[in-house]
Parts: C-alpha cells; sequence; structure tokens
C-alpha cells in the first residue's frame, strides 16, 4: 500500500469510517466464508465416511452369489452346506443392515445452508433408494426359504448311495429360483450401489469445488482487510508524526516568544502549557494551575487585583465586545518589583493582553499574553522628561527677556561667586560634628542668597534648583550624627545648579551676541558687551536697578502668597560697592520676611483698620562716621514674644523651663539662629528659618549689628548697622 | 447571539450623558447608516423613562450622571430589554466602575475624550456579529 493511496484515502474517509469498514469486512468474513466452509468442510467428511460404507456393502451381493453358487455345488455333490448358509445368512443380513443404514434419512448439519443439494435429511442412497429397496426384497424373497431351511437334506440309501431327501429336493429347487433370481438382481443391486458411489463422488467433487471458492473469497476478503489495516496503521502513523511534529513546534514557539503566554480556563486557573518567558517575567515556576489571583496577590494592589479579576469574568459573557474593553483593562500596563537578589529591588511594566479562545464559537479560555514593556514605558518617561526640560528652557528663556541685562549679569556674577564659596566649603576637610554644622549654615546662606536673588528676578528653573538644594541642606541639618559621605549628594545637587547657571549663562551671550548682530543702541551695546565677557566679572554699576528688581519681587510674592504690598526705597544709590551685595541680599530677605511673616492678608487688615495693601520701606542712610544704616519695616502684625517662644519651644530650641526666663531681647535673638522659622512648612519664600540668621550671619561677616523693634499688630522694623565702608573687609563671597 | 436587533434594518439610538455638548456631539458625528437617534437623556431616570417609550435597540451611556448613575442605569435596561446593546461613554478615570458597568451587562467602552472615526469605529464594533 503506497503512500499516496493512503493519503487519497484518509482524506476522503475519516479514521472512523475506515475502522468500521474493517469491522463489516470481519463479520463478512465469518459469514461468507468461516461458516460455509466449516458447512462444506463437514459435509466432504460425511461423505467420504458414506463412500467408505458404501464401499463396504458393495462386498456383499458378491458374497450372496457366492454363497448360493457354494450352496449349490455342495449340495449337487451331497456335500455339507451349513457353512454355506450361514455364510449367505451373515452377507445377507449385513446387507440388508447396510441398505437399511444407507435408505436411513441422515441428521440434518447445524450449518446446511439452504438451496445445497447435498443436504439436509437424504438418505445416503438418495434417488437409488426406492430402487434398492424394490431389488432387495425381491432378492431377500428368493433367499428367504433357503435361509430358513434347517435340518439335513439327504438320505442315506443302499443302493443310490446318498441322495437328496424330500426337504433337499425342495432346497434344491428354491435354490435354483434364488440362484436364478440373484444372476439378475445382484448385477443391479451392484449397479444401483455403483450408482450412489459416483453420485456421493461427484457431490464431493462440487462441495470440494465449492470449498475452493469459499476459500478463493476468504483469501480476497482477508487481503482487503490486511489493506484496510495497513491504512488505518498508516494514517495513525502519519497522524502520530504530524501530532507529534505540532507538538514540538507549539513547544518550540512557547520555548522561543518573549511574551508570557497562558491559558486561563472559567474558573481563572492557569493552564499546563505556558511559554518560557513567563519564568523569568514572573521569577517563579509553578505556573501550571495556579489560580490567575495567586500569581498577581503579590504584585498588584488589591483594587486592581479586584478589577483585574472582573474584567477577565466578563470576557466569558458574550454580551461584553472584546474588542470594545481592551481600553479599561486594568492590567495594561503595570508596575512590578522583584527581588533581583543581593536586596536590590527590580522594577518593570507590564502589560497582560487578553484574548477569547474559542472552539467552535464557544469561548473557552482566555489567552493572556504578557509583555515586559519597561523600555517602552522609560522610552516615554525621558520624552516626557525631555519635554519638561525643553519647557523648562523655554521658561528660562523667556524669564531672562524679561529681565534688565545689568540685573541678570550681576545675578550671574554673584551666583557664580555663591557656587565658588560652595565647592570651597565642600572640599574643606572637617572631622568634627560642629564642623560640619558650620559648613551646612555657610552653605545654607549660599544657596539661600542665590535663591532669593533667582526668585527677585523671576527666574524660576533656577529658583527651583536652589530650593531643591536647600530641602537636601535641611534634611541634613536635622540628620543627628552628621558624616563626610552625607555631603556627597550635594554635589551632584551643586552640579546642577552650576550646569543650569551655565547654560543660562550661555543663553544670555547668545541673546547678547543676537542683539549686536540686530544693532541695538549704544547703551544697550555698552550692556551687552560687558555681558558677553562672561558675565562673572562683571560688578553692574546700576544700582537703580536693586530697587526695581525689589519692586518686582514685591509683587510677586504678595501675588503669591495672596497678599496686597507696596514697597518704598530710599537712599539705595548711596550704597558703596563693598556693601552692594550684603544690601541687596539683606533687602531681598527683608522684603519676604516682612510679606510672609509681617503682612497680614487684605481680609485681615480690613479688619484691623488698616487700608488692605502693606506698606514696606526700605531706607539705606550714610551716617558719616558712624557708617550706614538700613533700616526695614511694614506695618504688618508685628511680632509677639509669645508666638516666638512657642514655635522656639515647638522646634526644640528652648526648654519650657527656659522659656519662662526668657526677657524680650533674648526672644528676639532666638529668630536670628539658624534654621529657626515661625511657620511649619517652608515655602519658597520664607519658612526655612534661615533669613534671618543670613542676615546676622552677613552683619558678622562685615562686623555690623541688627536690631529689631516690633509693636504687635502694628509694624517690624529690623535696623542693621553697617560700619564705615573703608573699615569693611572684602565682603565678596569669594 | 441576538441575531432580531442586528437583522432589523434601521436601529434606533438613545444617547444618555448629562453634558449637553457630548450628547450633541454624539447626535452630529454618528455616521453609521443604520443608526437612527430616537432620543437623548441626561440622567439615569430620564434615560429608563426614554428608553421605556422609545425601545431603542442601541443606547450609549455615559456613567456618572445626576439622579441615576449609569451602571445603575444599564442595570435597569437590560432589566427591561436584555438584547439591548450598550455602548459605555465615558472618561477612564477608574478602571473599576468602567468594569463594573461591563459585568452589569454593557457590551462595550468608549474613552472620552473620543474622536469622530473612534466613535463610529466603536458603534460598528457594538453592531458587529461576532
Amino acid at each position: 500500500m503506497n503512500r499516496r493511496l493512503a493519503s487519497s484515502l484518509v482524506p476522503r474517509m475519516t479514521g472512523g469510517g475506515l475502522v468500521v469498514l474493517v469491522i463489516i469486512l470481519a463479520f463478512a468474513f465469518v459469514a461468507v466464508v468461516l461458516i460455509p466452509g466449516l458447512e462444506l468442510a463437514s459435509e466432504l467428511a460425511d461423505t467420504t465416511v458414506s463412500l467408505k460404507f458404501v464401499g463396504q456393502q458393495q462386498r456383499n451381493p458378491a458374497l450372496i452369489h457366492a454363497s448360493l453358487d457354494s450352496m449349490h455345488d455342495h449340495l449337487t455333490t451331497r456335500g455339507y452346506i451349513q457353512e454355506s448358509i450361514d455364510q449367505l445368512r451373515d452377507a445377507a443380513t449385513k446387507l440388508d443392515a447396510g441398505l437399511h443404514e444407507m435408505n436411513a434419512s441422515r441428521a440434518a448439519s447445524w450449518f446446511a445452508l439452504s438451496g445445497d443439494t447435498s443436504a439436509k435429511g437424504e438418505p445416503i442412497s438418495g434417488k437409488h433408494a426406492a430402487a434398492l429397496r424394490e431389488l432387495w426384497a425381491k432378492e431377500q424373497e428368493s433367499l428367504d426359504p433357503i435361509l430358513k431351511f434347517k435340518g439335513v437334506p439327504y438320505q442315506d440309501n443302499e443302493t443310490t448311495g446318498t441322495a437328496l431327501n424330500e426337504s433337499g429336493k425342495q432346497l434344491e429347487r428354491d435354490l435354483a429360483t434364488s440362484i436364478r433370481i440373484t444372476k439378475r438382481v445382484i448385477p443391479l443391486i451392484d449397479g444401483e450401489l455403483n450408482a450412489i458411489v459416483t453420485d456421493l463422488q461427484t457431490g464431493s467433487a462440487r462441495s470440494a469445488t465449492e470449498l475452493r471458492l469459499v476459500m478463493l473469497t476468504g483469501l480476497l476478503i482477508a487481503i482487503v482487510l490486511a489493506a484496510l489495516v495497513s491504512i488505518l496503521m498508516l494514517a495513525r502513523q502519519r497522524q502520530d508524526a504530524s501530532l507529534r511534529q505540532a507538538r514540538q513546534q507549539t513547544a518550540d514557539i512557547l520555548r522561543t516568544v518573549k511574551d508570557g503566554l497562558f491559558l486561563l480556563d472559567e474558573n481563572l486557573i492557569i493552564g499546563a502549557s505556558y511559554s518560557s518567558a513567563l519564568e523569568s517575567l514572573f521569577q517563579r515556576t509553578d505556573f501550571a494551575g495556579l489560580p490567575f489571583e495567586t500569581l498577581l496577590k503579590d504584585i498588584v494592589s488589591e483594587k486592581t487585583l479586584a478589577t483585574a479579576l472582573k474584567f477577565i469574568g466578563v470576557l466569558w459573557s458574550e454580551r461584553t465586545k472584546e474588542n470594545l474593553v481592551k481600553t479599561i483593562n486594568p492590567l495594561g500596563e503595570i508596575e512590578v518589583n522583584f527581588d533581583s537578589g543581593q536586596g536590590k529591588i527590580a522594577t518593570r511594566y507590564l502589560q497582560f493582553d487578553f484574548h477569547r479562545v474559542r472552539v467552535d464559537n464557544k469561548i473557552t479560555h482566555v489567552l493572556v499574553a504578557v509583555a515586559d514593556v519597561s523600555a517602552r514605558v522609560d522610552l516615554a518617561r525621558e520624552l516626557q522628561t525631555s519635554q519638561t526640560q525643553a519647557q523648562a528652557q523655554v521658561d528660562t528663556l523667556l524669564g531672562i527677556l524679561h529681565v534688565d541685562p545689568t540685573q541678570l549679569a550681576s545675578f550671574l556674577s554673584d551666583s557664580n561667586a555663591a557656587m565658588k564659596m560652595i565647592n570651597a566649603v565642600l572640599r574643606e576637610p572637617a572631622r568634627e560634628e560642629s564642623a560640619f554644622r558650620k559648613k551646612l549654615d555657610t552653605l545654607f546662606r549660599q544657596v539661600h542668597s542665590v535663591k532669593g536673588e533667582a526668585a527677585a528676578l523671576g527666574l524660576s528653573s533656577i529658583e527651583s534648583r536652589a530650593h531643591s538644594f536647600e530641602d537636601d541642606l535641611k534634611n541634613l541639618r536635622e540628620k543627628s550624627d552628621l558624616s563626610g559621605n552625607d555631603f556627597l549628594p550635594l554635589v551632584i545637587k551643586l552640579d546642577d545648579l552650576l550646569t543650569h547657571l551655565q547654560s543660562v549663562g550661555d543663553l544670555v551671550s547668545r541673546l547678547a551676541r543676537l542683539h549686536v548682530a540686530a544693532g541695538g543702541d549704544s547703551d544697550a551695546h555698552a550692556d551687552t558687551a560687558v555681558i558677553e565677557r562672561g558675565g562673572s566679572e562683571i560688578i553692574a554699576k546700576n544700582e537703580g536697578s536693586v530697587p526695581s528688581m525689589l519692586q518686582q519681587l514685591t509683587a510677586r510674592v504678595a501675588n503669591e502668597n495672596n497678599k496686597e504690598a507696596s514697597l518704598q526705597c530710599l537712599g539705595f544709590d548711596t550704597v558703596p560697592d563693598q556693601y552692594r551685595r550684603i544690601v541687596k541680599d539683606i533687602a531681598v530677605q527683608a522684603v519676604r520676611n516682612s510679606i510672609v511673616h509681617g503682612l497680614e492678608s487684605a481680609n485681615d487688615r480690613l479688619g484691623a483698620g488698616k487700608p488692605t495693601q502693606g506698606q514696606l520701606k526700605l531706607i539705606f542712610q550714610e551716617l558719616g562716621d558712624a557708617g550706614y544704616k538700613l533700616i526695614a519695616e511694614d506695618d504688618g502684625q508685628g511680632m509677639s514674644t509669645e508666638k516666638i517662644k512657642q514655635a522656639a519651644l515647638r522646634k526644640g530650641f528652648i526648654t519650657p523651663e527656659k522659656a519662662a526666663t526668657l526677657d524680650a531681647k533674648q526672644v528676639f535673638s532666638l529668630l536670628f539662629q539658624p534654621g529657626f522659622s515661625t511657620v511649619e512648612n517652608a515655602t519658597k519664600d520664607a519658612g526655612r528659618g534661615v533669613g534671618m540668621n543670613l542676615m546676622a550671619g552677613l552683619m558678622q561677616q562685615v562686623g555690623g549689628k541688627v536690631s529689631l523693634a516690633t509693636v504687635p499688630g502694628k509694624f517690624t522694623r529690623i535696623t542693621l548697622s553697617l560700619p564705615p565702608a573703608k573699615r569693611a573687609g572684602n565682603t565678596e563671597a569669594a | 447571539m441576538d441575531t432580531s436587533v442586528r437583522s432589523k434594518g434601521t436601529l434606533k439610538l438613545m444617547i444618555v450623558d448629562d453634558s449637553n455638548i457630548i450628547r450633541r456631539r454624539i447626535e452630529r458625528s454618528q455616521q453609521i447608516a443604520r443608526l437612527e437617534v430616537v432620543g437623548a437623556a441626561s440622567n439615569g431616570r430620564a434615560a429608563v423613562e426614554m428608553f421605556r417609550r422609545t425601545q431603542p435597540d442601541v443606547v450609549t451611556m455615559d456613567l456618572t450622571m445626576p439622579e441615576m448613575d449609569g451602571i445603575e442605569c444599564v442595570e435597569e435596561l437590560i432589566a427591561i430589554n436584555s438584547e439591548v446593546l450598550i455602548l459605555v461613554v465615558s472618561a477612564l478615570a477608574d478602571k473599576a466602575t468602567a468594569v463594573e458597568a461591563i459585568e452589569k451587562g454593557a457590551n462595550g467602552f468608549l474613552c472620552k475624550p473620543f474622536t469622530d472615526r473612534q466613535l463610529n469605529d466603536a458603534l460598528e464594533e457594538l453592531l458587529s456579529e461576532a
């Protein structure tokens, strides 16, 4: 059976069809071959027995004939006849029994087939029975008197010797008659017996032919059966082979695919087949039979888990449109944290996709595809970051455009100086806790000053960076055991701030070139030329711009704090170069302190009978030999010693026992301690507790003094006394 | 499934949304030839009443509405006619709520804001056989 035949048959007939055919053929084999074969075989055996039997009977007629002749001879010679009579009787009895047997009908065989001529009930003698019976009756009749003879047929006579007596004579007559009849009848009987033998032989030959035919049919059926079985086996083999191949391919796919693939049944149990990627995605191997809920339990929140299980649940409903619920898949992008060994936690983003699996248009499973989309998410975040950065740059640019170039140059110069100082402080070796604390305080003042100026100029990108730097410094301040290592992260923050300041400087230079190229007026040209020299070496001469910067600061801080304020600046044109920076820093600090802490909200001011707009005053005075004075005043709520004490207690600056003993001056001096603030949460503008300390620090640097006057509900006035310029040291923080 | 709904020639559409802008937007933008807008409701209770009266085959359903929210409304509409096709059209603030609406028997979800194309694709998908 070649493959082509097998393959051409198999598609047309299913495996099941072939099996049915084989079974039918097997039954046909039993019905058409085995049963008739058995029947024919037993018939053949019967016929052989019959032939033997008839052959035996064929001897008897000749024996009868011979016995009669012998008897006749003995009778003629007056011999002894009893032996012949016995012989005759024996032969006649046997023949009679034999013929009787032959004429009796044979028992019908079990499996006899209808229409078979040699079949049931037929005597062996068949159609010859009647003739035989008649012939044998005639013969028996003639033999009868002879067989009945008893006694001796002779009588002795002296003259004639032995002669037949009366009964002898009768016997001789009967014998003669019998011989005559026998001579005629026995050949006839012989003939009939021969005919029977011939009939039997014919029947036997026919049976043999039929048997051969049946065997041939059997052989044919057997060949067909064998062929079919071969086809079946071949088909099975091919099926097995393709099944094995398919299984192998499935295994290959599941082993190679990067996604985690598995099936969920209606009870949300994971199937036995799943892709190998699943194991690395979830860092476990016990997936087969695992409930989906268990898989998710440790990696998503309880709420997400509940929603996810519901979501998969609705996929089994025919009402749900699979494509119309993809957007509400709660596992579309989930953050997963795994212990990646050595105590490290690896964060990955997984995306679960769910697809219905239908068999005969019935939903049988849900195929779950899990993909690691961390790269995509990271990319999206990077894009977001770079967008934010781009936006920040635009903001910076816009900010710069709004700032007076002279002020900007001054700011950049000051900031660079501050940065250098911060860097120097960070490099300075220190071992003791107190040294670290001192370092922190210095850093704080520098950063705070940069932040303040940036805020005043509206350079929010710089301001926010400085603010973040301040946050870190604040955390360090609150830390109990400081070590050199704690300062390391600050370097990164410093670098960030420095880089940003440089990029602002770059932008400024580029803008300046643009300005030059466009051909501005001579003044502008002079300004930009100065800026172009790098910004860091320049000291802006135009002090008239400090009040306008402070005005801007006032407007902005008031706006951000929902307050109304106006600022009056006096005498700033008389600030000597040496004090320029200090005065500016202190003025910035004073403005912010006044607005955030001093001024009340518009409503509160109305309630207190004041105009809604708070008044700030900054006055710089030259006092000749006595040096200079800077007065910062606001008409806000003033300060109560009680409030300051409470804040100091809250922050742990003083003990309750000590609080009771402090006089007003001592209470106010608390304000100038590092880290002190009455505000709970720091904002950009105030609350870190650095401002007053900064003032005090600056004053200390130049040998000045700070004094404070306040009336609760009325005003706060801070007066800073500066020594004459010639006595002052180098105040530039370089 | 319910081939009776789909074998109908023209299908009646009811729009449920508390925003007048969205209601008009859906009515104007939907371009499925077989759909004919038979009504618009601005809250769940009005929607149920209109549903009984106009017997629509298709409903677009907002989730957050006054009087009766979308989820409750979905339940009521399905109780009245189990063969109605419901497309939830809502902002995807809370996936759990959206999933709940599907669980109650809504057929699909369209996220606000949507484009005309997205709206029509979603309606087409809603009316498809498979």
